[in-house]
């Protein structure tokens, strides 16, 4: 068993990246997955911290709508002077800045142009909710303006007010099927993001060891040795899918603790299983750029360059839906996709029928393929080095 | 004959494929992720149809209904895909995950969710607004009951927006972050040029080191030569990337174009200055300088929220003196005040203290670097 057991004396030297990556995945999935899970008994609408700036004084149009936006947002206490309102926003200390310019509510009861201005911070997801908060104000303040002239615009804000103060009731609907979605969700997010580690790990590790046992010196002196090509080839097959294996139970123990709603049902173990398929196809992978590359730290710009590249292409940073159509296209072409998209469909998995995961099924083969296709070209790569020898 | 040495160290550099790989392709490549990645997330063209389910209690409410099916997101995506129900098939299809609410009954209808999240919250504002229309309609009518003749309904679906973006030239642009980030990261790579410069002529530190300074060329003279073609190499890459974002992708920068080259060409001297200053005054063994760099440049970056955006505003509220002398956070800074900010104030202090940083790294290491000879090594 020697070249066994130099697999892992090689796996060793690469021991401090593969920790990096585990240890950051592992912190990241902590702190992502602490918000999941817990699961709130009411339905919230996210209130944003805004800040308004009032250049148009006190008056009954102004004061029912900022009493009306209030359950919409938190106000922030306004900044003195242009520069402190812009470090308000850019230290996120609110995400909307509304200001009323002197002007606009006489333009609006007149019909005039005088529009609201508003400003955000360019990642805030949350500001077309305020966005249309404000339309549907004015729009609503508009129509009872223009059907019921002879009413006052106090008298009008308190109908607005009214009006808008009608709200949809809304019932969560929580039962003990709660645990085993948010159970299925959190584990698609984490083997997802799995994907990602696989690929860096096994690229960096499990290549450059297939890279040291097929230096041109070190496959001439194995020639010679009494040990049969078989044999090694053997061995080494053997500790690949040992080194895959314990990593992956690794990863499927820890995710399997920090899941809150942890259970061993179909989906996790589907779950299980997409992972370990996916990680013989990077297997290949990584073992076809173990035998072609022709220096070691070029093994390192690929791992880095392949793991980004298919998991931002195939929906493990991303989620698919997400993605542009043209590049999922191009995606197919890729293991990863299909890894994600089984992942996907074993989260809304809900019977053990054959129809349903018959399709998870089929994705599993297609990577599958992928791996054969990959090891066949390893095959040839090979072949054609053992020519070179003699 | 200085230039025939800047010439050659180009050649030198241009021939170093792991160099190349990671300033020339990898930048390019992460932009291509970012761009292919990102480029959907905020357009509002990609909103999926959401699957609802309606229960009617007793008599449907026509009026309501049509309203469901005939509502469009902006680019004529319907809305809503509704199943006609009863309550028991209705639940369960929402246990299922099939829909993402139920609706039940008429003039009042009630919503059915099972978790809080985005898809939810735009069904209720959907419900909500339908609902505050009725009673607008119900409310006029009562006082003025002609008001349906002088196009009440016209005027209650029309919708204006009383909203206007604070300026016109800088529409929000959410991936734009990420390509600052990614431009300054770009910048402080060249930290490893640096260093390797460093280590290319101290004569203690590699073969090439020990054969330039038997040399009679003056070792100031080579240095600066040699940096100054890791310089040029350097904002080759740059440029690339620039030409890439620009033209291929076509990433919108606004008019701040100038000003972000500016930023790039003092960064990329401060990234050679940082990797020349730690492979002069770090005494180990060049892999220790490599890791040592990578730690101060990968920490820099963090502290500057490229990993954690809310590490930025922690550091620059907590302690706003390490945020003035982190290179990285200088650079990240410089790029999004010229987002954020009218004027150029912050812009032009961010560049001064990087400026000021960079020169103090290229005084130090030059200090470093002096009056060092060998009689035998």
């Amino acid at each position: 068993m020697q070249v066994f057991k130099t697999y892992f004396k090689i796996i060793k030297t690469q021991i401090v990246s593969i920790l990096i990556y585990a240890g950051l995945f592992l912190a990241l999935t902590i702190l992502f997955t602490s918000n999941i899970g817990e699961s709130n008994d009411q339905f919230e609408v996210k209130k944003v911290p805004v800040m308004v700036l009032n250049e148009d004084g006190e008056n009954d149009l102004i004061r029912g709508f900022l009493s009306y936006l209030e359950g919409y947002v938190t106000y922030v206490e306004p900044k003195e002077g242009e520069a402190a309102i812009r470090d308000a926003l850019y230290y996120r200390e609110v995400s909307y800045i509304l200001t009323i310019p002197k002007g606009f509510s006489e333009s609006f009861l007149n019909g005039g142009v005088v529009n609201l201005i508003k400003q955000t911070a360019p990642d805030s997801m949350e500001a077309i909710t305020i966005d249309t908060a404000i339309d549907n104000y004015f729009n609503i303040a508009k129509v009872y303006q223009g059907h019921m002239p002879e009413a006052s615009t106090n008298e009008i804000s308190e109908y607005v007010k009214a009006n808008l103060q009608e709200q949809t009731q809304v019932h969560l609907n929580a039962e003990q099927k709660d645990a085993f979605v948010s159970g299925n969700s959190q584990n698609k997010f984490y083997f997802n993001y799995l994907g990602y580690i696989i690929i860096a790990v096994f690229i960096a590790s499990i290549s450059t060891v297939m890279f040291s046992y097929h230096g041109l010196d070190i496959r001439r002196r194995h020639y010679a040795s009494p040990i049969t090509s078989k044999n090694m080839n053997g061995q080494l097959i053997f500790a690949n899918l040992i080194f895959i294996m314990i990593y992956l139970v690794m990863f499927i123990i820890a995710g399997y603790v920090l899941n809150k709603n942890r259970a061993i049902n179909i989906n996790t173990i589907l779950f299980w299983l997409n992972a370990f398929t996916f990680a013989l196809v990077t297997l290949s992978i990584s073992y076809l750029i173990g035998i072609s590359v022709k220096s070691k730290k070029a093994i390192s710009a690929l791992s880095t360059a392949v793991s980004l590249g298919l998991a931002f292409l195939s929906g493990m940073f991303v989620p698919q839906e997400y993605l542009g159509a043209p590049v999922l296209k191009v995606a197919s072409f890729m293991p990863a996709y299909w890894f994600i998209k089984a992942n996907e469909e074993i989260e809304i998995l809900t019977s053990t029928s054959w129809s349903q995961i018959s399709r998870i099924a089929s994705f599993m083969a297609i990577q599958l393929g992928f791996a054969a296709a990959i090891i066949s070209i390893a095959l040839v790569v090979s072949k054609r080095k053992r020519q070179q020898i003699s | 004959m200085s230039f025939q040495l800047y010439i050659s160290r180009l050649k030198c550099l241009f021939r170093n494929k792991e160099a190349m790989f990671w300033c020339y392709l990898f930048p390019i490549m992460l932009a291509s992720c970012f761009f292919f990645a990102f480029n959907n997330l905020w357009k509002m063209e990609y909103f999926e149809t959401l699957p609802i389910a309606y229960v009617s209690e007793g008599e449907e409410d026509k009026t309501f209904t049509q309203v469901l099916e005939a509502a469009t997101a902006d680019e004529g995506v319907k809305m809503f895909d509704i199943t006609y129900s009863d309550e028991a098939t209705a639940k369960q299809m929402l246990d299922e995950g099939e829909i993402d609410a139920y609706i039940l009954g008429n003039t009042k209808p009630e919503l059915y969710v099972k978790a809080s999240g985005l898809n939810e919250t735009i069904i209720k504002s959907f419900l909500d607004t339908y609902r505050q229309m009725s009673t607008t309609v119900t409310a006029i009518l009562q006082k003025n009951p002609n008001a349906i003749n002088e196009g009440l309904l016209e005027d209650v679906m029309a919708h204006n927006t009383y909203l206007e973006a604070v300026k016109n030239d800088k529409k929000p642009a959410e991936l734009l972050v990420y390509f600052y980030s990614l431009l300054a990261f770009t910048c402080i790579f060249a930290g490893n040029w640096g260093l390797d410069e460093v280590v290319n002529i101290q004569a203690n530190l590699s073969g090439r080191g020990a054969r330039v300074s038997v040399s009679p060329i003056p070792k100031m003279k080579l240095f600066l030569c040699n940096i100054l073609a890791a310089f040029t190499a350097h904002m080759g890459s740059l440029l690339l990337l620039f030409f890439y974002m620009y033209y291929v992708i076509k990433i919108d920068f606004g008019n701040n174009l100038m000003y972000l080259f500016a930023v790039c060409m003092v960064g990329s001297f401060a990234g050679l200055g940082l990797g020349a200053f730690i492979g002069v005054w770090v005494k180990k063994k060049a892999e220790v300088k490599e890791a040592i760099l990578s730690v101060v440049t990968l920490g820099g970056a963090f502290l500057s929220g490229m990993m954690m955006p809310e590490i930025k505003y922690m550091v620059a509220t907590k302690f706003p003196v390490l945020s003035y002398i982190n290179p990285v956070n200088l650079l990240t800074d410089a790029m999004y005040s010229l987002y954020y900010y009218d004027n150029y104030d912050r812009f032009y202090i961010n560049i001064l203290l990087l400026g000021i940083i960079a020169f103090s790294l290229g005084i130090l290491s030059i200090v470093g670097l002096r009056r060092k000879s060998y009689a035998s090594i």
